[in-house]
């Protein structure tokens, strides 16, 4: 979990999300992660701090490795 | 402290091994009180109360005392302390024990034999339950929450980080739905927002989102 645990800002996330080819759309109280059609993945959590599990329930939703997340996120 | 415990978490912080709780649970020693099992594949789930009792049977085990004599003690108790439920009894008296046999230490000071005489080894269940509570505090546990969101059941399971305190929810039959907050009723508030958002959003966009959801 720890590698995780370094990756838990949420505008960091969502930025690493889109270079990975997701499209978040903001909105409302959550932001939402969806493929590139469009069809629904997975809420973000509107919190500065994203909790590492439910980081990584997120990319096991949206079928994105952790190694690959850790490479997109800076 | 309301979470409940599984049969393997149980064991775990009891030093004891799943079968031999399960054992226990089995021949009627103690009962889960949160929830039996029934037919299969429902689960037991233990309070900590549950769990502190079963530390006591386990420490009794430890030092030796046979499970008939434990199981005879009991017994003894419910006669005593009709009232009280077979957990919450183990937890709040202190018992001691020879290695053949347990005894009873009661309110007076006085050491009533719950069996027969002499003892030696006390069992500080104020400190077992120190013990067990810290281990508690550094565990990462799971367990699951039925909420309503617009008039229909939805399942949150809530997992407990065990390494910072916080909670993460899960929709169960929406598991795009993620949530977390500082303690579990704010994990579970968030929760419901969070199946509102992604209801909200597949409804607008009519795309075929929810059955691509289910099949993930």
């Amino acid at each position: 979990m720890s590698r995780l645990a370094n990756c838990t800002n949420r505008p960091k996330v969502i930025k690493a999300l889109q270079r990975a080819g997701f499209q978040v759309h903001a909105g409302g109280k959550h932001a939402i992660i969806t493929d590139a059609e469009g069809n629904f993945l997975s809420v973000i959590p509107n919190a500065r701090q994203l909790n590492p599990y439910t980081l990584k329930a997120i990319l096991k939703q949206v079928r994105l490795s952790e190694d690959e997340f850790v490479k997109q996120y800076r | 402290m309301n979470y409940l415990f599984s049969t393997k978490t149980v064991a775990g912080l009891v030093d004891a091994s799943v079968r031999q709780v399960d054992h226990w649970v089995r021949t009627g020693l103690l009962k889960p009180s949160a929830r039996e099992a029934s037919g299969k594949g429902s689960r037991r789930r233990f309070t900590f109360v549950d769990v502190v009792a079963m530390k006591v049977i386990s420490k009794l085990r430890e030092r030796g005392c046979s499970l008939p004599k434990i199981r005879e003690a009991v017994r003894y108790l419910k006669k005593q302390y009709p009232e009280d439920s077979d957990s919450r009894m183990l937890a709040q008296l202190t018992l001691l024990t020879d290695g053949k046999k347990v005894y009873l230490l009661t309110d007076e000071r006085q050491i009533m034999e719950v069996l027969t005489h002499q003892h030696v080894w006390s069992l500080a269940i104020g400190q077992i339950i120190t013990e067990i509570r810290s281990q508690v505090e550094a565990l990462s546990t799971e367990w699951t929450e039925t909420v309503k969101v617009g008039g229909a059941a939805y399942h949150l399971i809530v997992v407990r980080d065990g390494e910072t305190g916080t909670f993460t929810a899960q929709c169960k039959e929406l598991p795009g739905a993620i949530e977390q907050g500082d303690t579990a009723e704010e994990a579970n508030e968030n929760g419901k927002e969070a199946i509102r958002s992604a209801l909200a959003f597949m409804n607008k966009r009519r795309t075929m989102g929810a059955r691509r959801v289910q099949a993930g």
